[in-house]
């Protein structure tokens, strides 16, 4: 049980400078040998004294989003008007038709019986730190939702003990705790009434957003606004990512002494691939992979250079209504632009979740054009015959990651297990897994998020489950001496387990590799002469 | 007390919660059509939910036919009324007060029935013997579901006040209203114990409520559990106790709501995207009078 004292709702508005949480990584939930002696780990990044002279520092001691303290009480004020503004606005039709209908459901019968608390991997492995329960942001929002945004609710809130001051304290700290959660929502599979937390902290960060135009730089200016501009939050324009591409074309033509050729821009193909830049810069095997696999299987595809056709990340799904709409419009707009028969949506969770169900409503009209996920594209590949495969190629221990908002939230599960399976004869499960899997702890975007020492909490808090996790399924390897591969077909995942893994040293303590699925599938191919998974190079 | 003040007020009570619960869901199903959030497992999608699978681990999905079964939804939704199966499984302590406290509630609902049975063998003169029976069924199930009551509501509020995980978030109205369930129990223990034949005196007065007999009575403890009970039913719609019925949306129209846009569902979204936004983002660009639609078809993204 957690040593800081006990936490009440109304905390959340108390004294600026006072922090609400100290987390202590002693109080973690324990992780298995090697990395069960805290002593040799990198330990919680503390705010240098110029950081904590400028930013908001009152939440538990990271921060996600380095928020300046405002420069007077006028600024104070200001924002607390916006906030009550925005509040007010969540809850009108107009503004917020979106997503009116599950907030409200989910503010208004919530029973407080604390079921989703045991189901939340961040809550679990901070050692039940109060500040990161499901429940504790989510219930100051509906309480300040019900006194400020409906009528009479001043009264009403002091009548029912359900009181929470709005002022700057308040605001400036739910700011920061709306980043210390996944949107993993498995919470919300827990909740015996159907209330959906991860919800409710997505409506908030919206408000913020929308309201405010407080949202973290990495999702925004660096994350949809730099996506709309140039091409990709990673800064890559189209004819670098094209000659990057060729570039690596070249690279692996050479290597595996087989023709690589990306396809740019082809008019009426029939498949418009949808990667994300993130994996041409950080994961290239990835991108390459899916050439080799569309190749062999003599599919007619292509990848657009348009901006953003070329990336496919959307990270309004995390904060953002407008900014949804608008990167998902684009990517509809340039599939039909260029005459393709359907989207296939790359390895890339949160693309998923945007294109095929979030935006599915926004997407009316000629926007409609058929989306499909490359699992189940692969999985038609795999099992087709188009492709001999060898599986003793695969023969080292793998599991399987479930991206969040590819398994839990659009229920894709068995297509990459049953790929798996055929591919891979050391293939073995976690625990849980399926639509019952733990995050990886950059859900929600926290994945491209690392201002200040936000890292170290996705590493030493909210990623902790599902590293635990993954070293349980290798229990039988623990050492590096046999390597392993952790299978993530997310490029938010990959990129949140390699601060994992330079956090903790993973591969050099226990030898385990993680990559795509692509890799796993191209490796397999009878035909390549050599092996596909480099693990010198991971 | 005696004569039409019962029937004014278990009337108007009844005719209040009706009207209240009927705005309440209406509010909810006349609200707009909300972006998809689908959550698995759906537990429609005929064999793939029991693993938590939908229908888009089809390839090419859009052209293949889509396979529904209610049967789990049934099966799911009666394992969470009568068992409370979730708590079961992922709030274990919380179950022996929540079920007990469930369960009061169902057999004192089951036992209103039989008094209303009863009321009709009065009136249509049904033989003693078969009265006697019902009787004795809704007396036993009336102070059965009185006892289990008090012990889940009481239970409760300890369990609210006791444990750190819960005191923080129980507001005085939680503790209010288990104060008032309380109250509903423990008056119903009261009045069955104090009275010469509970069930007799239950199923007269409802047949002298039915028939708006002037001469309808209920004195001293018999009274006040009516009177308690009969407020707790005009209190109830203004509380989260509505979850017996809003669950249902909560699952039917978020949880479980997977259908793609249809005809009909597009004309709603077409009304609903031409309305203007009026949040002050600086990146909504509201002040230029923008639309959903004005983002969605016009590529207003673009700076
Ligand atoms: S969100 Fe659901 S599980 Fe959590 S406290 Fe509320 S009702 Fe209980
Ligand atoms: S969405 Fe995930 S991380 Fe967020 S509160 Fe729920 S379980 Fe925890």
């Amino acid at each position: 049980m957690a040593k800081n004292k006990p936490l009440k709702l109304t905390d959340i508005s108390r004294e600026v400078e006072d922090r609400l949480a100290d987390i202590d990584i002693e109080e973690l939930i324990p992780l298995p040998p090697p990395y069960d002696k805290n002593g040799g780990l990198p330990g919680i990044t503390q705010l240098s004294d110029d950081q904590k002279q400028r930013l908001v520092n009152n939440l538990d001691g990271f921060s996600a989003l380095a928020l300046p303290k405002p420069k007077n009480k006028e600024e104070e004020d200001k924002y607390v008007r916006q906030f009550e503004a925005g509040l007010k606005k969540l809850l009108r039709k107009g503004d917020n038709w979106t997503f009116l209908q599950p907030l409200l459901l989910s503010l208004e019968h919530c029973v407080r019986c604390q079921t989703c608390s045991e189901a939340c991997p961040v809550y679990i492995a901070s050692g039940r730190q109060e500040i990161y329960r499901p429940t504790y942001r989510a219930e100051i929002f509906r309480r300040l939702i019900n006194k400020y945004a409906k009528p009479g609710g001043k009264w009403l809130a002091k009548l029912k003990g359900a009181d929470i001051e709005l002022n700057w304290a308040t605001i400036s700290r739910l700011f920061e705790l709306a980043y210390r959660c996944n949107l993993c929502r498995r919470c919300s599979q827990h909740c015996p009434i159907g209330v959906d937390n991860g919800l409710i902290t997505r409506e908030l960060r919206k408000l913020f957003s929308q309201e405010l135009g407080w949202a973290p730089k990495e999702l925004h200016e660096k994350g949809t606004v730099l996506q709309l501009q140039v091409g990709s939050p990673t800064g890559l324009r189209p004819n670098v990512a094209k000659d990057n591409l060729e570039f690596l074309d070249e690279d692996f033509t050479e290597s595996l002494g087989i023709k690589v050729e990306t396809v740019w821009d082809k008019k009426d193909a029939d498949v418009l691939l949808l990667h994300s830049a993130g994996d041409i810069l950080s994961f290239p095997e990835s991108v390459i992979g899916f050439a080799i696999i569309c190749d062999a299987a003599g599919i007619s595809w292509t990848l657009s250079s348009e901006i953003p056709g070329y990336e496919g990340v959307n990270y309004g799904v995390f904060y953002d209504d407008v900014q949804l709409a608008r990167v998902a419009t684009r990517h509809v707009q340039i599939a039909r632009k260029l005459g393709v028969k359907k989207i296939v949506m790359g390895e890339c969770g949160h693309e998923h979740k945007a294109l095929a169900t979030v935006a599915d409503r926004l997407l009316i009209g000629d926007l409609n054009i058929p989306r499909e996920s490359f699992m189940t594209f692969f999985e038609n590949i795999v099992f087709s015959g188009k492709i001999k495969f060898d599986p003793t190629k695969n023969d080292f221990p793998v599991t399987l990651h479930d991206p969040c908002n590819v398994v839990r939230n659009l229920g894709i599960v068995e297509p990459q297990r049953r790929i798996l399976r055929y591919l891979c004869p050391q293939f073995r499960e976690m625990t849980p897994h399926g639509v019952d899997n733990y995050c990886c702890g950059g859900g929600g975007g926290l994945a491209v998020m690392s201002d200040v020492n936000i890292n170290d909490f996705k590493a030493a808090v909210a990623g902790r489950m599902k590293f635990k996790q993954i070293l349980e399924a290798f229990s039988d390897h623990p050492g590096p001496e046999v390597k392993k591969y952790l299978c993530a077909p997310c490029l938010n995942c990959k990129l949140q387990l390699r601060v994992i893994w330079d956090y903790y040293g993973v591969q050099e303590k226990s030898g385990i590799y993680f990559g795509g699925l692509a890799e796993l599938i191209v490796n397999a191919m009878a035909d390549l002469k050599k092996p596909f998974i480099n693990w010198g190079e991971m | 007390m005696t004569g039409f003040f019962w029937h004014f007020f278990i009337y108007i009570i009844l005719f209040l919660f009706l009207v209240i619960m009927a705005y309440r869901i209406l509010s909810i199903l006349r609200m707009p059509v909300h972006l998809r959030w689908e959550l698995a497992p759906v537990l429609h999608d005929k064999e793939r939910y029991r693993y938590g699978g939908s229908y888009l681990e089809e390839y090419e999905w859009w052209g293949k036919e889509r396979h529904k079964s209610y049967l789990p939804v049934i099966a799911y939704m009666a394992g969470e009324i009568l068992l409370m199966k979730g708590v079961w499984k992922n709030n274990r302590s919380l179950w022996p007060f929540s079920f007990t406290l469930h369960y009061g509630i169902y057999l004192v609902i089951i036992s209103v029935i039989l008094h209303f049975i009863n009321a009709m063998f009065i009136v249509s003169g049904t033989p003693a013997a078969v009265m006697d029976v019902f009787r004795g069924i809704a007396a036993v199930i009336g102070i059965v579901g009185y006892i289990i009551g008090s012990i889940g509501a009481v239970g409760l509020m300890f369990k609210r006040y006791l444990d750190r995980n819960y005191r923080a978030y129980s507001s005085f109205s939680a503790y209010f209203k288990l104060i008032f369930l309380a109250a509903i129990f423990i008056s119903g223990i009261i009045a069955w114990v104090s009275s010469v034949n509970y069930a007799t005196e239950m199923s007269v007065f409802t047949r002298d409520l039915f028939t708006l007999d002037s001469g309808i009575t209920a004195t001293g403890a018999l009274a006040a559990h009516i009177i308690i009970t009969s407020v707790f039913v005009l209190y109830l719609p203004f509380t989260d106790m509505v979850h017996f019925i809003t669950k249902f949306f909560t699952y039917h129209s978020v949880r479980w709501d997977d259908e793609p846009q249809d005809e009909k569902m597009v004309k709603k979204l077409r009304d609903l995207i031409a309305q203007p936004l009026t949040w002050s983002g600086p990146h909504v660009k509201s002040d230029r009078g923008n639309s959903w639609g004005d983002m969605v078809q016009k590529e207003n993204g673009k700076e």
